[in-house]
Parts: C-alpha cells; sequence; structure tokens
C-alpha cells in the first residue's frame, strides 16, 4: 500500500485540511495502482504458461489427427466406408426436429436437433448423420426429417436412395432444400465422389 | 481500469462485441475469399462444395474448435477438399486463433500472405491476431500484427485496428507514440469514442493535461443512447472530476462529477469525489450529504470504504468532535470485521474451492479465446473479487485452464479408443487365424494342376486343327465313332465279292459324306467354341493365380499389418499418457497461478483497508488532539 500512503500525503499536501487522500479513485484514473503492476508480474509467468498451453493444444492435435487417421483406416477402410450427411438450404418451409436414418431396413441414425445445431446447419454446416460400413454392391437408404412446415404444423419428408457400393468410399449428402413451387419442403440428394 | 487492459479493453469484453466476434472471428478473416464472402455480412458461409468442409463448418459454427480444427485437417491431410482447398488454409488459421494457439495461427497466417493473399484478407487476419495477442498479454507480438495491417480494413475495424495499437502502446508506457496512432481516428464509430477518451487520458499522462482535458471533455459532453458509450462518458467526467480536484478547482470538479449518473457503476466514486470537492470548499455540511448517502451502501466498495472516512473527518472540520470519534470508531469496527472477512475468504482460496466453483460452470465443453464467465460462485470469497474476475489476467488464465481440461477428457477418452482399437485388431487376428486354413483347404480342393492339363489338351487340339484346317480334329466322339465304325465297315465290305459290294459301298460313302459335311460346314463355330473354352479356361487359371497370389500376400501381410497396428496404438498410448502427464502438470501450475491471483487481490484489499485503519486511528489522536487545543483555548 505504498502508493496509497503516497497518495495520501499527495492530497493531504495538495488540499489543505484534507485527512483522507483519495486514494482509490484518483488511482483508478491516472496513476499506476498495485493491481496494475501485480497483473503485469503475473502476465509474464502466464505468458510462459500460456506458450506451453499452446504447444499442448498442439500435440494434442496432432496426436487426435493421426489417431482420426488410423481409426478411420482400420474400423472404416474405403471399401466399405460409407458416409450419410444431413444439410439445410434456406429452410423457409421446413423447421428441422429431428431424422432417422435407414439403412437396408436397418435404424443406424436417430438425432434429435438442439437449436444450437440447427443454427449451425443453417449457417452452412453439414452434419454428418451415419459413418459406418456397408458390403460391395447394392443398398438401400432410407431417411425420415420430422419438423414444422410453414403455419407450425408437424410435417414429416421422406426419401429413397437406392446405390451400389464400389471400392471408394461412398459419401451421401441429404440436403433439405425449399421447393418454392409446391411452397414446401423436399430433399435435394446428392452422391459425392 | 486494471493496469495490462486500458479503457478501450471493455468494449471487447461487451456482449454485443464479444458475439459479434464469437461469430466472426473466424470468418472475418475468411471474408473476401469468393466463397465466404457471405460470412462478412450475414455470419453464413455459402454452400460447401466439399462435404467434410461442410462438417467442420458444422463444428465451427457451434464453436467446437478443437473438432473443427481436427476434421479440416485430416481431409487436408486425405486430399479431400478439391474446392475448398484455398479457403481452408484461411479458415484454419482463424481457427488456431479462435482457439487460443495464436503461434500456430501466425505461422500458418505468415505462409498464407507470403503465398499471395489478397491484402483484404490479410489485413483482416493481422488485426486478428493483433488482438488476441493483445488479450493475452504479447504486447511487442501484438504491436508487430497491428503494424502490419495496411489499409485494406474496412473504416470500423480500422478504428478498431487504431484504439487497440494505442492500447498496446500505452500498455508499453510510450504516450506519445499512442497519441500519434489516435489522432488518426476520423471516423464517426464508438472506437472513435473510445479512441478520444483512451487519448485524454494519454494526453494527462503525458504531462499534456489541457489536450487532454479537451478531449475528455468531449467523451463527456457526448450524447449517448447504448448503456456501454453511457459508462465511458461517465468515465470521462469522473476522470476530468478528479483531475480537476488534484489541482484544486473543486468547483469545476463538481460540476463534472454531478455529471455522473447516480444509477451508474461509478455513482460511489462520483459521490466520494462530489463530497471531496465541497469539502474543499469549506461546505462540510453539504459534503456530509454525500457521504452519509455514500456509507449506507455496500461496504466492499472501495469508495464506500473510504467515506467511512471522509464522515469523521467533516464532523472533526465542522468540529463535532464526539461524533467523529464515534463515527472513526464505528469505521475502525467495520475495517475490523472486513479485514477478517477477507483472511477468511483468502484461506477458502487457498483450499481451491474458488476455482473449482469457477470450472464447474459449463464444464466438459470446449471453448474459444473469447468464451468468458458469466456469472461468479456464490460464495464470500468471490464478491470480493468481482473486478479480479472479470480482468483480463484472469479470465485468460481461466480458459486455459478450462482449454487443459477439455484436452485432458479427450486424451483420456482416445487412450481408452485405443485399448478399443487394440480389441478390434485381437479380433481380426483371431478372425484371421480361424479363417485361413479353411480358404487354403478350399483352394487346393480346386486342383489347378488337372485345369491347366484340361487346357493344355485343348490348346493342342485347336492348334492341330488350326495347322492343316483338320475338320476332323474338332468331331464330336460320337462323330469321330461313327467315323470309325463306316471305316472298319468299308473294310469289311472291301473284302466281299464285287457283286455284293455295290449298295453296301454306296451307303458308307453317303454316311461319311454326310459326317464330313457337317463337320465341314461346323467347322469354324466349331473352332470359335473351342477358343472360347481355352479362353474361360486361361481367365478361370489366372483368376485362381490371383487368389493364390492374394492368399499368399494375405498370409504374409495382414499379420504383418496388424502387428503394426498394435505397434502404432502402444506408440499412440505412450505418447497419450505423456500427454496425459504434461496437460496435469500444467494444470496444477495454472490452477496455482489463479490462486494465486485471486489470494493477490485479496491481500491488496486487506493492506488499504490495514491502511484506513491506521488512518482512522490516526484520526482519532487527530481529533482528540483538536479537541484538547480547543478546551484549552476555551478555559479561562
Amino acid at each position: 500500500m505504498k502508493k496509497s500512503l503516497h497518495h495520501y500525503r499527495c492530497w493531504k499536501k495538495a488540499v489543505p485540511g484534507l485527512v483522507v487522500g483519495l486514494c482509490v479513485v484518483a488511482i483508478s484514473m491516472f496513476a499506476s495502482p498495485d493491481l496494475g503492476a501485480a497483473q503485469k508480474g503475473g502476465k509474464q509467468s502466464f505468458k510462459s504458461m500460456d506458450e506451453q498451453v499452446q504447444s499442448l493444444k498442439e500435440r494434442v492435435l496432432a496426436l487426435n489427427r493421426e489417431l482420426f487417421l488410423l481409426e478411420e483406416e482400420l474400423l472404416f477402410p474405403a471399401t466399405t466406408q460409407v458416409a450419410v450427411f444431413l444439410s439445410l438450404d434456406v429452410g423457409k418451409y421446413f423447421k428441422l426436429d429431428s431424422v432417422q436414418l435407414k439403412l437396408d431396413g436397418k435404424v443406424v441414425a436417430n438425432h434429435l436437433y438442439t437449436p444450437r445445431e440447427i443454427q449451425a446447419m443453417e449457417k452452412g454446416g453439414v452434419h454428418k448423420l451415419h459413418f459406418g460400413n456397408v458390403k460391395r454392391g447394392n443398398h438401400q437408404l432410407v431417411a425420415f426429417v420430422r419438423g414444422k412446415d410453414l403455419k407450425g404444423r408437424d410435417f414429416k419428408l421422406g426419401t429413397k436412395l437406392d446405390f451400389v457400393k464400389a471400392d471408394d468410399p461412398k459419401y451421401i449428402e441429404l440436403k433439405i432444400v425449399d421447393l418454392k413451387s409446391r411452397r414446401q419442403a423436399g430433399f435435394d440428394v446428392k452422391v459425392w465422389q | 481500469m486494471n493496469k495490462g487492459a486500458p479503457e478501450g479493453v471493455k468494449m471487447f469484453r461487451s456482449a454485443s462485441v464479444r458475439n459479434w466476434f464469437g461469430v466472426v472471428a473466424v470468418a472475418a478473416i475468411a471474408a473476401g475469399t469468393p466463397h465466404l464472402s457471405a460470412a462478412r455480412d450475414q455470419h453464413k458461409f455459402s454452400s460447401a462444395q466439399d462435404i467434410f468442409f461442410g462438417e467442420a463448418l458444422y463444428r465451427l459454427n457451434q464453436q467446437e474448435f478443437f473438432s473443427a480444427i481436427t476434421i479440416l485437417e485430416v481431409a487436408r491431410h486425405t486430399r479431400r477438399l478439391k474446392h475448398h482447398a484455398d479457403e481452408a488454409e484461411v479458415l484454419l488459421a482463424g481457427m488456431y486463433l479462435s482457439y487460443g494457439m495464436h503461434r500456430a495461427a501466425a505461422a500458418r497466417l505468415e505462409r498464407i500472405v507470403r503465398e499471395g493473399v489478397p491484402p483484404e484478407i490479410s489485413d483482416r487476419a493481422w488485426f486478428y491476431l493483433g488482438k488476441v495477442r493483445y488479450q493475452r498479454g504479447y504486447l511487442p507480438e501484438a504491436e508487430a500484427a497491428l503494424r502490419k495491417v495496411r489499409d485494406r480494413l474496412p473504416v470500423e475495424l480500422e478504428e478498431e485496428k487504431n484504439v487497440l495499437l494505442a492500447n498496446v502502446l500505452m500498455a508499453r508506457q510510450q504516450y506519445d507514440e499512442a497519441i500519434r496512432v489516435l489522432d488518426r481516428l476520423r471516423g464517426r464509430t464508438p472506437w472513435t469514442t473510445y479512441g478520444r477518451y483512451n487519448l485524454g487520458v494519454a494526453l494527462v499522462k503525458a504531462g499534456r493535461r489541457e489536450d487532454g482535458v479537451r478531449l475528455l471533455e468531449k467523451v463527456g459532453g457526448f450524447k449517448a443512447r447504448e448503456e456501454e458509450l453511457k459508462a465511458l462518458r461517465d468515465k470521462a467526467n469522473l476522470a476530468l472530476g478528479y483531475l480537476h480536484l488534484q489541482s484544486r478547482q473543486p468547483r469545476r470538479a463538481r460540476a463534472y462529477l454531478e455529471k455522473v449518473r447516480l444509477d451508474g457503476m461509478l455513482s460511489n466514486k462520483a459521490l466520494l469525489g462530489v463530497g471531496w470537492a465541497y469539502s474543499a470548499l469549506g461546505r462540510q455540511k453539504k459534503a456530509l450529504v454525500f457521504w452519509t448517502e455514500l456509507q449506507k451502501r455496500d461496504v466492499i466498495d472501495p469508495a464506500v470504504q473510504e467515506s467511512l472516512l471522509a464522515v469523521p473527518y467533516a464532523l472533526g472540520e465542522l468540529k463535532a468532535y464526539d461524533q467523529a470519534i464515534r463515527q472513526y470508531r464505528e469505521a475502525i469496527a467495520i475495517y475490523e470485521t472486513e479485514i477478517e472477512r477477507l483472511g477468511h475468504a483468502a484461506r477458502a482460496l487457498r483450499d481451491g474451492r474458488l476455482v473449482e466453483q469457477l470450472l464447474r460452470q459449463g464444464a466438459g465443453r470446449e471453448r474459444g479465446w473469447f468464451w468468458a464467465l458469466k456469472r461468479l460462485p456464490d460464495s464470500p470469497e468471490s464478491r470480493y473479487l468481482v473486478h479480479l474476475l472479470s480482468g483480463h489476467p484472469f479470465q485468460e488464465a481461466l480458459k486455459s485452464y478450462q482449454d487443459l481440461q477439455f484436452l485432458r477428457d479427450n486424451i483420456r477418452r482416445r487412450l481408452a479408443d485405443t485399448y478399443s482399437f487394440d480389441e478390434v485388431v485381437d479380433t481380426r487376428k483371431a478372425t484371421f487365424r480361424r479363417r485361413l486354413p479353411v480358404v487354403r483347404k478350399k483352394y487346393n480342393a480346386l486342383n489347378i494342376a488337372a485345369v491347366r492339363k484340361e487346357r493344355d489338351r485343348l490348346a493342342a487340339k485347336l492348334a492341330r486343327a488350326e495347322k492343316n484346317d483338320d475338320v476332323f480334329v474338332l468331331a464330336r466322339a460320337r462323330e469321330q465313332a461313327l467315323l470309325d465304325k463306316v471305316a472298319l465297315l468299308e473294310r469289311e465290305v472291301a473284302r466281299l465279292p464285287a457283286d455284293r459290294r455295290g449298295d453296301l459301298q454306296a451307303k458308307l460313302r453317303l454316311v461319311r459324306g454326310t459326317v464330313l459335311w457337317r463337320l465341314t460346314t461346323d467347322y469354324p463355330a466349331r473352332l470359335w467354341l473351342l477358343k472360347t473354352g481355352i479362353r474361360e479356361l486361361d481367365a478361370a487359371i489366372a483368376e485362381t493365380n490371383r487368389g493364390a497370389d492374394a492368399l499368399y500376400r494375405i498370409q504374409r501381410d495382414v499379420p504383418r499389418q496388424l502387428d503394426d497396428y498394435q505397434k502404432r496404438l502402444a506408440g499412440f498410448r505412450q505418447r497419450l499418457r505423456r500427454l496425459e502427464t504434461d496437460t496435469g502438470r500444467m494444470e496444477i501450475a495454472l490452477r496455482n497461478y489463479l490462486q494465486d491471483l485471486a489470494v493477490q487481490g485479496l491481500r491488496q484489499q486487506q493492506q488499504r483497508l490495514d491502511t484506513y485503519l491506521t488512518q482512522a486511528r490516526f484520526g482519532i489522536a487527530q481529533v482528540l488532539d483538536k479537541a484538547v487545543k480547543q478546551s484549552e483555548g476555551a478555559a479561562p
């Protein structure tokens, strides 16, 4: 509290008759307070810790990426890999609530969307709904989405896709689009190569 | 105003700016690139042309930077970004920045700029890098980044950049240079107001009081609608008030201080100052009106604490010595109680309870650098630490601590994953060992040697037939038998008397002719069939050979590959364990740092109260002294 005392003396000198100095307020206006000095000292050590935290993040991210690649190679080899994505385009006629995905008659994904997730999709994000394996050959994908229509009524939308799995990974994007001519939503299915 | 964060910093912490920056920080760097230009205005990226780019955006839009970076890095590594490769680089730099990895972001940005990127993008990149570095206390580095911004920033960002650069310079005590930078502010954005305020403060600090006062007066007279600007106006008036109190101009001081809103954050300081202004004018009773009002407020506020001394001082000046002594004693009691409470709070802090409570808020989520503590824990110690907890040093350290916790959880999850993957490999090994003999047996049962022999026989037959266009080579077994029988009968008939041969020989010739005619007419078709048969056998043999090669390779490679997976997994585990240890060590260091920072904050409050306590005791002595002198003077 050296500075406060000093300040107190200054004020006593400056304004005759003042016993108490305006330590707190004046300090916070223009002087260099003790707290600031302490933070400055603290920052130096924080800086070195920040460097170390950044290094840790770099190491964890690098390792995570490598493990991700190994996981894919081991569990989802290209010859059997299939991924299904859901995205939104515009979304004027349909407010998404949930989705169910069936692959060859078997339910492989069910997802109930949070407002945060929907917002993420509305801003161009694509949700990976399913990542799995199928044998080479013919397969069928069926998707149902539930939500609200333009008037706030419950609305269900479905699509079916027959596809052939070859040696390359198969990526399927189900995009919910506004069909302006019918004033309702529909599916636009895209198979990525 | 805290030392490490000059005045304008408040703006960064405001909800509107934080939200804006939160959503667009990354996008803003990328704005200007063809596919991402929409981000600038609507915070929305245009449709992704690479599905994994879209997946990264999905995570990014939820501010899950760790996941978004991983997805994009994997996509880059596997060359899955055909259309968004350039954007991905810029986006990654922005995400590293948003994830507090400004070193990695800087390296990437340097490369992007070197490789030639439009100045609109590089300017934004340097600007945001400078901003993050500043917030993390890397002042020279922040200055270097901000100095790299040329002239392609939008007006508002340009203003903000200048304010930011001035903040950096002021934090480095380079006031004259800060003044030069802030002199450039010409726009009418809120940043200009912040800049003017900062410039005013800088000028006063640099000894150019009158220039500083002029600027502060502009800010103090500003007609503001937004709460932030109203608070800034209050700040300017408060600063002006105390400046004039210091220069013994209590009338002017009072005029400024009375402009400060009574319901604002600075009202306590203003009340205290107005009291001092009246006191300096010798109007102690008027001063008491403000100070007694202040006394009723929360004693944790330094201005209120100071008013506990100011009131008895004024009473002393009014020669109400008994009352003054009583008030000083009350002040002493309050200070002592507060000092004791602070002691308890410091002990609770050292136990680590406060940090735990802080961390419980929204635990387990991914965060970016703009994450901020929104609610203080409900504990006795946190009320003493409001200013400290909302300051940059504490918030930044807390964010790093939160990040470390997320990393630790991720490391543990991935460690568990490696064991699961190991089990998958073990299962594959077992399946391989079980299936291999069955496949081998099936292959051996194919009797490939016999197939080859048959193929060679057919090939020889074809060669014989083609050599002399010998149709008989392609005769079927039944036809060959018929021809053999005709030949036998012809020999028998030749041994008969001549008169008995006539019809028989003619009939046999007819039969032979018929067979020959069929063989001749069918020859091309039979030749084609034979060739096709040989080709099919060749294909079957090749397929079998391929199968044999595959079987050989599988027998040779699969065990090696599976062993290799397990070796890699073991390596990963080793690295993960090292990381877990390092993360744990870092967590402890950061926790201690946070605790020390908080304890230091409490200690400073305790020291201030100690000083007040001394002043109160000194005040009693002084009043007693005056009372004695008065009674001596009054004595006959």
